[in-house]
């Protein structure tokens, strides 16, 4: 029997729902974020000699996948259209059907306003309002000073609130 | 402090970024201000609407076929070079068993290997992986490699590929290649790895069986 140093496999493993639900969080669609997880897990295999010294792998790993969606920005935009135009086909954005929460916010009219946020600001909101970062993690998978990240964030909401009108639909 | 100050200093508010004199002065008028009242629980739930934007899960065995599919053998080029001279390759969690299967490649100090077969124990469809070690005495150039697979066992992502041959190197020491293996029917049988160097050949043969209980850390 050997002992093994610890694996890639043990040592990624762990971070791989995080690294998922980033994807998710990037591309907007399961095929698009498992296309983007997988693209970087190859990467991060080819540097696996790296990975034992990394302190916060999981926050590394993110700034990995995030700089491999930013360089495949346009291809990933492009599909996100696609499933927005599929989505509007499937989902008409009509008030009988909406599931009201609170405050009369619909989940899905929300999703489709942050679909038509810019990519900045749908970044910074979903994972600071929706994953939960911190500011000072998204600077650290960004690279964006966390002051920056803080005024984008605020514009954010601003802009999701002003999207969603006074009486919450989209 | 004004209604409009409030629109400037709601979300700083929202994420207690406000100092506690600011915060204060916030509550006071909020308290006697009905508006501002029903902005504040208007973002606040709309806050919560974004926090409840659910991610759907990926696909049924997503996570596991990207690990093998990630390092998996790749047949060509540099990157293939670099997978056999690597380091170990390891169990993900529970449901990928790693097996060490170490020959000793010719002009090894002191030979250790068993003519033995080593067995290996799989689960249908559940994907194993497989390290076959080879641990070389020094470095050695245009090795060829080439594995084949029993009937009823497919390598990890890629069912069609029966047998695969790709010309490698090897590092001096112990150079791992790992294989991602699943066991799509209960036959098993030998899964057959040979290295050939110049005139030389050594060949590797593991028997895999199917729906018998995993073993670990086989070492011939």
């Amino acid at each position: 029997v050997t002992e093994e140093p610890k694996s890639f496999a043990e040592l990624i493993g762990p971070h791989l729902p995080q690294l998922y639900r980033l994807a998710y969080r990037l591309t907007g669609t399961v095929a698009d974020a498992e296309d983007l997880l997988q693209d970087v897990l190859v990467k991060l295999y080819e540097r696996r000699s790296e990975l034992v010294s990394i302190d916060s792998l999981g926050i590394w790993a993110s700034r990995v996948l995030r700089n491999r969606f930013v360089d495949q920005a346009r291809r990933y935009a492009r599909r996100r259209m696609e499933s927005l135009t599929d989505r509007a086909e499937l989902e008409p954005a009509t008030a009988v059907d909406a599931t009201p929460v609170a405050a009369g916010f619909d989940i899905r009219r929300v999703r489709a306003a942050i679909d038509h946020l810019s990519a900045e600001h749908r970044e910074v909101l979903l994972l600071h309002d929706a994953e939960e970062y911190k500011l000072f993690e998204i600077q650290q998978i960004t690279g964006t000073p966390v002051g920056t990240l803080k005024s984008r964030l605020h514009r954010a909401r601003a802009r999701l609130r002003e999207l969603l009108g006074g009486d919450g639909t989209f | 402090m004004t209604c409009n100050r409030i629109a400037t200093d709601l979300d700083a508010f929202l994420d207690g970024d406000l100092s506690r004199a600011a915060a204060e002065v916030l509550e006071r008028h909020l308290a006697g201000c009905a508006p501002c009242q029903a902005t504040l629980r208007r973002a606040q739930a709309l806050c919560a609407t974004v926090r409840a934007q659910s991610v759907p899960g990926p696909s049924e065995g997503f996570f596991e076929r990207a690990l093998a599919e990630a390092t998996k053998p790749r047949p060509r080029g540099r990157q293939s070079a670099r997978i056999v001279a690597a380091g170990f390759l390891g169990a993900f969690a529970a449901t990928i068993l790693t097996v060490i299967i170490t020959g000793l490649w010719v002009g090894a100090p002191r030979s250790r290997v068993s003519d033995a077969t080593p067995e290996v124990a799989m689960s249908l469809h559940e994907t194993k992986t497989v390290n076959l070690v080879f641990a070389a005495k020094n470095a050695l150039g245009d090795v060829v490699m080439s594995v084949e697979l029993p009937p009823g066992v497919e390598l990890a992502g890629h069912a069609a590929a029966r047998s695969v041959e790709w010309k490698t190197q090897l590092s001096a020491g112990n150079n791992v290649l790992p294989l991602a293996l699943v066991a799509v029917d209960g036959r098993g049988g030998k899964l057959v790895a040979r290295l050939k160097h110049g005139d030389e050949e050594k060949v590797f043969v593991v028997d895999l069986k199917v729906g018998q209980q995993n073993r670990q850390g086989v070492t011939l």
